[in-house]
């Protein structure tokens, strides 16, 4: 299971994104993916860890609004024991605005995953789980 | 459409109603959920006077064959009916068949295709292999066949005679079977084949049709095994020959009959000493090993194994092993702790597996009972943690250069104190695992996180800490279900019948009960489980039987729903004692009265004081436009001094102390109730802790008020300071409110407070 809490930041008018994965299961990804080993989070980390998040997260994770993904701004990371922690902001993200949230991260090697995301918006918190057969949600 | 609508509300009303009418209340008694005690099983959560257990003896011979990685064997089984029943047939178990090409297994595992799909999943969803038990025959003792059908992973024999209460029955089975690749197709048991040298290793288990257990509880359990719900079998004793090639070195349930035929003198030798040494000894060494695995003999060698009062066995066999083992002393008996692993397993196994298994053994029978068995065995196998009597399959493997992470070690040290606890649950303490995951899983998740904090305080555990929880239990509940499922209908396997069981136990230990009284319990229902067969009922009886807790409330929270905790700290109230007298009282009251917020028409209408009637025309005045509700005046003053006088001594000296008084509201907006653990911290610094049992909630009430009192004066308040109830929102936990700050921000500061770790060792080079 996946944790994905996004928060809108009045001030800074940006969404901000972090993300909770099992570090286990996001090194074996990325692995996969790239063919070389990535030591994520020791001091063998590969120079290129971060890019390849990026890379990954390019194609795993979306935020759409009017019919177009908003550019995601990778703040970075942090491993904590079992966890890596991804840091997102989505710059110029419309609070009123319908949009539309994809989140397959590791689902495509993993079929049990599940990702769960809270939305907070002031005090209101909605939250959905997403899953295999659906990694799509509209808020 | 309206119509429609009307009925639905009709129905929704009345649905409503009935509800409200059933008792609701999170302290009722599991009267309804528990079964009803008899004399199979007491209310106290013990075995009844009537308690009895089946018993399944075998004598096996089984042979790899390395060629063709085929496993065959015969056995005899004698199963004695120590049941008061009469038995027309018997179940056996044939794990195998989950592997069969046509088996269940294969039908109902969900497939999708993603965008992207690895080779390893793909081989995985299309395999063919042809798996499953091949019966070459299933006979009587006299040679004469008996009738049998086979239903997927169950086969029933016909027994021409009901098996009488208290008779025996033997029959012998001949079988082989297609042993898996486990690096394909998956798997607890299968071989795993390197090709640097085309050697395997083999790891055997489920591998022989074995009794199902028939019970008081379950009649037969022929639940079929779909790969998840694992097994419960009738213990018994076991005769167990195994052929293999001439260089593969075994490591096996029970103990060795035949050293002399099948070890060197040396290792012989080597074992012994190893019995009485303080660290392990190499038995196999690396440089051994490596020199066997080269080559390959043509010849076989049988070992015998003998094992008393197991309810299962396994093997491993292969010519690259490494052997190490230490003795482990409980009482006069030595328990050898043993591992092998080949040297893809090192430099990792042979420093920690054997101490992990001494360190294990030692540990589980502290807080249960002195392991019984001669030995315990850790056997490296690529990716996966299994566990069977005596014996366990662990992963851990380092790089090719040696080097390792710090989680692959402490992955390593974590498998094994798990796998190897296996043995008391469910090996020993034997509950059925087919039904009821949580019973060996949970218990066992528990045990193993107070082994890890007895290796290091600072221990990465994965799992046991409330707070670890919390994620899992505020999730999304379509998504969760009751600890009280069964095996095969767990969402979130992991945290369901391993995380989230484990924790409520520790919840018990440091919260709910106290260490003193949830050791002694716990200890009790292991004991006297042990060798036996129990239910959930049992450990919820015995739990609460042996330490005269009520702890029905927390069954029902924890373990029979998916209530997450979440208790609020919504108000408090600050309030100090009046003594009455009017020359303190009066100059308060009148500066509580100045101190509210003023009306936004009083404030404007000030401006018009001069324009109103009293003002121009001053005729309208009378005594009570200049009375002075706050003045002190003669009259108050002698009242206060009858007044006083009128005390006692002592309610004198009460009403000279100064004491803050507080009162607390709370609210429980989760369905879980738990208790409420209050810090306070005073304006000095110093602080003080509180604890209210869940109780407090015990009117099935949502909000409760408690009222504390001090000396000095509070600066803030801290609900469930220590993160002991898994309360899943925090952020309504403290007085004054806080704003805890989120992780983003927190990550955010840090940023620019400072550079990583990794930047700073790139800026030093
Ligand atoms: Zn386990």
């Amino acid at each position: 299971m996946s944790i994905t809490d996004m928060e809108y930041n009045e001030a800074s008018k940006s969404l901000q994104i972090s993300m909770k994965l099992f570090a286990d299961d996001l090194e074996f990804v990325l692995e996969k993916e790239q063919n070389v080993k990535v030591f994520l989070g020791t001091e063998k980390e590969h120079e290129k860890a971060d890019d390849f998040i990026k890379s990954y997260l390019n194609t795993h994770f979306f935020i759409e609004q009017s019919k177009g993904s908003l550019p995601l701004t990778y703040v970075g990371k942090e491993i904590d024991k079992d966890y890596t922690w991804i840091y997102i902001e989505v710059k110029n993200f419309k609070v009123k605005v319908e949009t539309l949230l994809t989140n397959s991260m590791l689902i495509d090697y993993f079929k049990d995953q599940t990702n769960k995301v809270n939305y907070k918006k002031g005090d209101e918190v909605n939250s959905f789980t997403l899953y295999n057969q659906n990694i799509s949600k509209e808020f | 459409m309206k119509r429609i609508l009307t009925v639905i509300l009709c129905s929704a009303g009345l649905m409503a109603y009935a509800q409200e009418s059933t008792n609701k209340n999170p302290f009722r008694q599991l009267k309804q959920e528990l079964p009803a005690p008899n004399s199979y099983r007491t209310a106290a959560g013990f075995p009844g006077h009537e308690y009895y257990q089946q018993k399944a003896d075998y004598v096996m011979n089984v042979e790899i064959d390395d060629k063709k990685q085929i496993l065959a064997g015969e056995e005899t089984v004698t199963y004695h009916n120590m049941s008061p029943d009469a038995l027309p047939y018997l179940w056996v178990q044939l794990d195998q068949n989950m592997r069969a090409k046509d088996s269940d297994t294969k039908k109902i595992a969900q497939s999708s295709i993603g965008e992207s799909m690895s080779f390893d999943n793909l081989k995985r969803m299309m395999n063919d292999f042809d798996g499953g038990f091949k019966l070459d025959f299933v006979k009587g003792m006299d040679g004469q066949d008996l009738k049998y059908t086979v239903n997927k992973t169950m086969m029933r024999i016909d027994l021409d005679e009901p098996l009488k209460s208290g008779e025996s029955f033997s029959f012998q089975i001949k079988w082989w079977y297609n042993i898996n690749d486990r690096m394909q197709i998956g798997g607890r048991s299968g071989y795993e084949y390197f090709e640097e040298e085309d050697n395997y290793l083999y790891t055997i288990a489920q591998f022989f049709p074995r009794m199902a257990v028939y019970n008081d509880v379950e009649g037969w359990q022929n639940k079929q095994f779909l790969g998840r719900g694992e097994f419960t079998l009738p213990f018994g004793d076991y005769k167990v020959s195994i052929t293999v090639p001439e260089d593969h070195t075994i490591a096996s349930t029970g103990v060795l009959q035949n050293p002399k035929e099948v070890l060197t003198a040396k290792q012989i030798e080597r074992l012994e000493k190893a019995k009485t040494a303080d660290q392990p000894i190499l038995i196999t060494t690396q440089a051994e090993a490596e020199k066997i695995e080269k080559k390959k003999a043509t010849g076989k060698k049988t070992w015998t194994y003998h094992a008393e009062n197991v309810r299962d066995f396994g093997f491993a066999s292969s010519r690259k092993f490494m052997w190490d083992a230490v003795g482990v002393k409980f009482g006069e008996r030595t328990v050898m702790a043993m591992s092998y692993y080949p040297k893809e397993g090192n430099p990792v196994w042979e420093q920690y597996s054997t101490k992990a298994v001494a360190h294990t053994l030692r540990s589980y029978s502290d807080i249960t009972f002195d392991y019984p068995y001669p030995v315990a065995i850790s056997v490296n196998s690529k990716s996966i943690g299994m566990e069977y009597p005596m014996i366990c399959f662990n992963y851990g493997r380092p790089e090719k250069d040696g080097t390792y992470t710090a989680r692959l070690k402490y992955g390593v040290i974590s498998v094994i104190i798990h796998e190897v606890g296996h043995n008391f649950f469910p090996m020993i303490v034997n509950s059925d695992e087919r039904q009821w995951t949580w019973m060996d899983e949970g218990l066992n998740t528990f045990c193993q996180y107070l082994a890890e904090m007895e290796w290091d305080v600072n221990y990465p555990s994965r799992r046991g800490p409330a707070y670890k929880i919390v994620d899992y239990m505020k999730g999304d509940k379509s998504n969760i279900t009751p600890i009280m499922t069964n095996s095969e209908s767990i969402f979130q396997f992991g945290n369901n019948a391993y995380g989230k069981p484990a924790t409520a136990l520790n919840i018990l230990r440091e919260t709910i009960m106290d260490r003193e009284l949830f050791d002694y319990a716990f200890k009790q229902y292991a004991q006297t489980w042990k060798f036996k067969h129990p239910t959930p009922a049992d450990f919820f009886r015995v739990m609460e039987d042996a330490s005269a807790t009520d702890l029905d409330w927390f069954w029902r929270g924890w373990f029979f729903s998916t209530d997450h905790c979440d208790i609020a700290l919504n108000d408090v109230k600050w309030m100090q004692i009046s003594d009455k007298n009017p020359e303190k009282q009066k100059p308060f009251e009148k500066k509580i009265a100045e101190s509210k917020e003023d009306f936004v028409g009083d404030i404007r209408n000030e401006s018009n004081a001069k324009n109103t009637v009293v003002e121009r025309d001053p005729s309208t005045k009378d005594f009570y436009n200049s009375f002075d509700p706050y003045k002190v005046t003669d009259l108050d003053k002698s009242e206060y001094k009858k007044y006083y006088d009128k005390l006692t001594a002592e309610e004198k000296k009460m009403l000279a102390q100064k004491k803050n008084f507080y009162e607390l509201n709370f609210e429980l907006i989760g369905g879980l109730v738990m208790p409420v653990i209050l810090e306070f911290t005073f304006t000095d610094g110093t602080t003080q802790k509180e604890y209210i049992p869940a109780e407090i909630w015990k009117m099935g009430n949502k909000t409760a008020k408690k009222v504390f009192w001090f000396e000095k004066e509070l600066k803030s308040i801290n609900l469930d300071p220590n993160l002991e109830t898994a309360d899943v929102d925090r952020s309504n936990n403290y007085w004054p409110a806080q704003v805890v700050p989120s992780r983003f921000e927190l990550f955010q500061q840090k940023e620019r407070e400072s550079e990583n770790e990794m930047q700073k060792s790139k800026r030093s080079k």
